[in-house]
């Protein structure tokens, strides 16, 4: 039976609340939760799918949380002796909450991932990092964008009862059964328990601190049968706008990995994905959020940084550093950009200067305005500059620090490194964005004979007004619609089974010769609303179509396969109705008459088709 | 991809004027805005999608919103996915120009299994599977039109440019624009512009020291084809003037058109003499 132990406190330490693992996110906690949790999941990314991360807020019965007596038990020992004023409101918070009938729980599930891959009692698995460790790495990709030391204790920030259930499946082995494990950490402050001393940190779990690794002993809403992981935190303090807070702090980070379809979210019923990412960025809806959270700058950035990895004005340059790797640089020069560069690391936002590398990289004198990313390249060449990257970064993700190389000789080669970076980045900007330097003049005693306008120069519209602005802007008008119906008179070249592409001009002047050529009576039949469809448990050849002629008489219909820019004929081999002749169908039809049939191609067609009918010669129709 | 009104697919399409889907709307509105200082465009596309199975095809990463771009005169054709339900695309400068046509839709980025989209005519009866990339919605085809904004008339397509890449004593020239611009070390440029700002004389020897080789540069390069440079703008002008003199950019005799394209510069050269015999 799982239950709550905490480790014994026989050194009689006193431990509070200002853990400083939670106390780093207490600021932001649900930006924190959002950013440092969805970092998690997309180091875990597994197979080609995004990753995929829900947010949702669940209400549990207090029934149905396993550990609700006791950890109550706990919170009245703990209350007992509160060291100050803050400990104890926080403390009989946390005693309101977990007392309540209806305990909020924020689930925080990722799909596409690993999973917390065990043995479960491995002290080296990732289970047992994100679960039992303080301050360790155990993300099996170096390259990933954290570590789960310092990040995994955001899950905390949001718990009034500081409880966070971890529940996971992973597969053992590269092909292995599916393993299931669930365990929780908690964390309030040192205390008596009966005669028993005890530590602020307890564990939900089996005996002797071990996972629970049985479904069936876990509430149904802990269980999970999906490779990934659930991260649940119990007791969650649901503010005014938290959802929000979590989507801001998603798409501001997370925008690039999103748009690359690396990962989505889904908070409280809002999707962060591919398709929406960029309408999210831009919704006036989420600018009020940033407004409201002093974050607008944050949102502007975000944008900027959207529009430069995206536009195809901005160039990408490819930065190589001695004995590193590859960089990739994106930069747009553009007016009212701000002239900085972003770096960003697995698609997610760090930081825009290696300052503590004397390199404050910001506003490269002498250029026009630009906006940059800064990224590890995305192939092998980049892994090492990806994994430098993360060991210089801070728990904040706002600086690069060298001093977190603690080996001098590698400090001193990463800080040549990135001095090298820098220097590349600044050469490639100033040659780019370089301002208009050099003087230039056009040469009019030219224009007499090559000029724009040509040679007969007009007269510059007097009553013409001059636009100041050098953006016009328009809306695209709708062509004409050309009639939805099959009927061979839309004069495209149509390529028989078996012609090369090249023979293409000689088939469209062909054609056009046969139209024009074409015996007396010989006319084209309209086929309205035509309809095509594989039939159910048929092979690719089979193909049954509809359609409505406007016409009557015995006619020939081609079907041609609707190619990337002309169509192909199909060859047909037989029909349900009318007969097959050269490949194509012949078949009395009656003006109006919805009709039907069974087609089968000589060759496997899936494709969308193009029927092309007309009426017969009259010799035609007596053979 | 050739996409007709007439095209029939083997699935069921939402399009305004095909039945396949009833009762559902496929619409979109797309804006732009062009720079008219470097021939930018920047579309935006809103999109109204009211059958709730594609959406959610959309919103589940099955199928993505974007438009199909073709521009007959840059030779761009393209399937640009945009944000859903709007998004937006800025292009390389010079990248659209002219008639543009975009094509709206919404296509199948997984296989679908089971495809059965609710309202589909009946003869589309029963669900189907659909492979990657097939279509599923297509609004009509809308064209804007990119035009080059009005210069003032007998702008010149040359222009000389100061640079220390280039070598003292030498110049080279830059087609790659849309100016023709060449390029010389900053004293041969300070000499040029006094040149040119000088008397008659001195201008007709520029003409056969500069002018000439210039244009024989650019008439070489123009013999393996205009295509290259079809997206600049001096290409049209000089097109027309070869035209005119009758220049065949295909075989030019490269001294000899020169000669004819700056109308004989080394008849002028005898005002230098002219000018020596006066003083």
């Amino acid at each position: 039976m799982p239950k709550i132990q905490f480790l014994k406190n026989e050194a009689n330490k006193v431990e509070g609340l200002a853990y400083a693992g939670f106390e780093t996110f207490r600021g932001s906690p649900y930006t924190s939760c959002a950013r440092e949790t969805g970092q998690n999941s997309r180091d875990a990314a597994s197979g080609s799918l995004p990753v995929q991360v829900a947010f949702n807020l669940r209400k549990i019965p207090r029934s149905q949380i396993p550990f609700a007596d006791q950890l109550q038990h706990s919170i009245d020992c703990c209350l007992r002796a509160p060291r100050d004023d803050k400990t104890g409101a926080h403390l009989e918070r946390a005693r309101a909450r977990i007392a309540a009938p209806v305990i909020r729980v924020l689930e925080i599930a990722d799909l596409n991932t690993t999973g917390l891959t065990g043995p479960v009692d491995d002290e080296n698995s990732v289970f047992a990092a994100l679960v039992k460790g303080d301050g360790v790495t155990s993300k099996s990709d170096p390259t990933s964008a954290g570590s789960y030391g310092i990040g995994k204790n955001a899950a905390y920030a949001v718990s009034d009862l500081q409880t966070v259930i971890y529940s996971t499946c992973y597969r053992e082995g590269k092909a292995g059964r599916t393993r299931f494990a669930a365990q929780g950490r908690l964390r309030l402050i040192s205390h008596t328990d009966g005669n028993r001393k005890l530590s602020a940190e307890g564990y939900w779990g089996n005996d002797g601190f071990t996972p629970v690794t049985s479904v069936s002993e876990v509430p149904g809403w802990v269980a999970r049968d999906r490779i990934g992981t659930s991260i649940f935190s119990v007791g969650f303090r649901e503010q005014d706008r938290w959802a929000d807070r979590m989507r801001l702090s998603l798409a501001t980070n997370f925008f690039l990995a999103i748009r690359r379809n690396e990962i989505e979210f889904l908070v409280d019923g809002v999707r962060l994905n591919q398709s929406s990412i960029e309408g999210i960025l831009e919704s006036p809806a989420l600018a009020g959020i940033a407004a409201a959270s002093d974050e607008t700058a944050t949102l502007e950035r975000a944008r900027r940084l959207m529009l430069c990895t995206g536009s195809d004005a901005a160039s990408r340059h490819r930065i190589s550093v001695r004995g590193l790797g590859d960089f990739e640089l994106h930069l747009l020069v553009a007016e009212n950009m701000p002239r900085e560069i972003h770096i960003l690391r697995n698609g997610i936002y760090i930081c825009d200067n290696f300052a503590r590398f004397g390199l404050p990289m910001r506003a490269f004198r002498g250029t026009k305005e630009y906006i940059a990313v800064l990224e590890p390249a995305r192939s092998e060449m980049g892994k090492k500059p990806s994994q430098l990257l993360k060991q210089l970064e801070n728990p904040a993700h706002d600086a690069f620090e060298p001093e977190r190389i603690v080996d001098p000789a590698a400090q001193k080669t990463a800080r040549q490194q990135i001095k090298e970076l820098v220097s590349s980045v600044r050469e490639i900007i100033r040659t780019a964005a370089r301002m208009e330097e050099i003087e230039h003049s056009h040469l009019d005693e030219l224009s007499h004979l090559f000029a724009f306008g040509g040679a007969s120069p007009k007269t510059p519209d007097a009553g013409a007004e001059a636009d100041p602005d050098r953006f016009r802007y328009g809306e695209a008008r709708r062509s004409d619609r050309r009639r939805a119906s099959a009927g061979g008179t839309r004069g495209q070249a149509r390529m028989r089974p078996g012609d090369e592409p090249g023979q293409k001009d000689r088939k469209k002047g062909q054609k056009t010769a046969r139209s024009s050529n074409r015996p007396a009576g010989v006319r084209n039949v309209a086929l309205d609303q035509v309809r095509s469809k594989v039939p159910q448990g048929a092979d690719e050849r089979s193909r049954t179509i509809f359609f409505t002629p406007d016409a009557s008489g015995t006619v020939e219909i081609a079907v041609s396969a609707s190619g990337l820019s002309e169509d192909v004929e199909l060859a047909l081999a037989g029909a349900s109705a009318g007969t097959v002749i050269n490949g194509r169908l012949r078949a009395a039809l009656v003006k109006g008459v919805r009709t039907a049939v069974d087609v089968t191609f000589s060759e496997p067609f899936a494709g969308p088709i193009e029927l092309d009918a007309h009426t017969l010669p009259v010799a035609a129709h007596e053979v | 991809m050739k996409i007709t009104e007439s095209t029939s697919y083997p699935h069921p399409v939402l399009a305004p004027w095909s039945d396949d889907i009833g009762n559902a709307r496929f619409d979109t509105r797309i804006v732009f805005q062009l720079d008219e200082g470097c021939n930018q465009v920047t579309l935006r596309c809103d999109a109204v999608l009211d059958h709730p199975d594609i959406r959610a095809l959309i919103e589940t990463g099955s199928a993505t919103f974007g438009c199909f771009i073709k521009c007959p005169e840059t030779g761009m054709r393209r399937l640009q996915p945009l944000g859903f339900p709007s998004g937006s695309q800025q292009f390389a400068a010079g990248a659209l120009l002219g008639r543009v046509q975009l094509r709206p839709m919404v296509w199948s980025t997984r296989r679908i299994t089971g495809y059965e989209p609710a309202g589909a005519h009946a003869e589309f009866a029963g669900a189907m599977d659909v492979e990657t990339g097939q279509i599923l919605a297509l609004d009509d085809e809308q064209v804007i039109e990119v035009t080059r904004p009005p210069l003032p008339p007998l702008e010149s397509i040359f222009r000389i440019e100061s640079s220390d890449e280039v070598p003292g004593g030498e110049f080279e020239i830059d087609t790659a624009d849309d100016r023709i611009t060449i390029l010389m070390p900053n004293a041969t440029y300070q000499l040029v512009q006094e040149l040119r700002s000088a008397d008659e004389s001195t201008r007709a020897a520029l003409m056969n020291a500069l002018y000439v080789p210039v244009i024989m540069e650019v008439l070489d390069q123009l013999r393996d084809g205009e295509d290259e440079f079809e997206q600049y703008r001096w290409l049209h002008p000089f097109r027309a003037r070869c035209e005119l003199a009758g220049v065949d950019t295909a075989r030019p005799s490269l001294l000899n058109d020169a000669q004819k394209l700056l109308q004989q510069p080394f008849a002028s050269l005898g005002q230098l003499t002219g000018q020596g015999d006066d003083e």
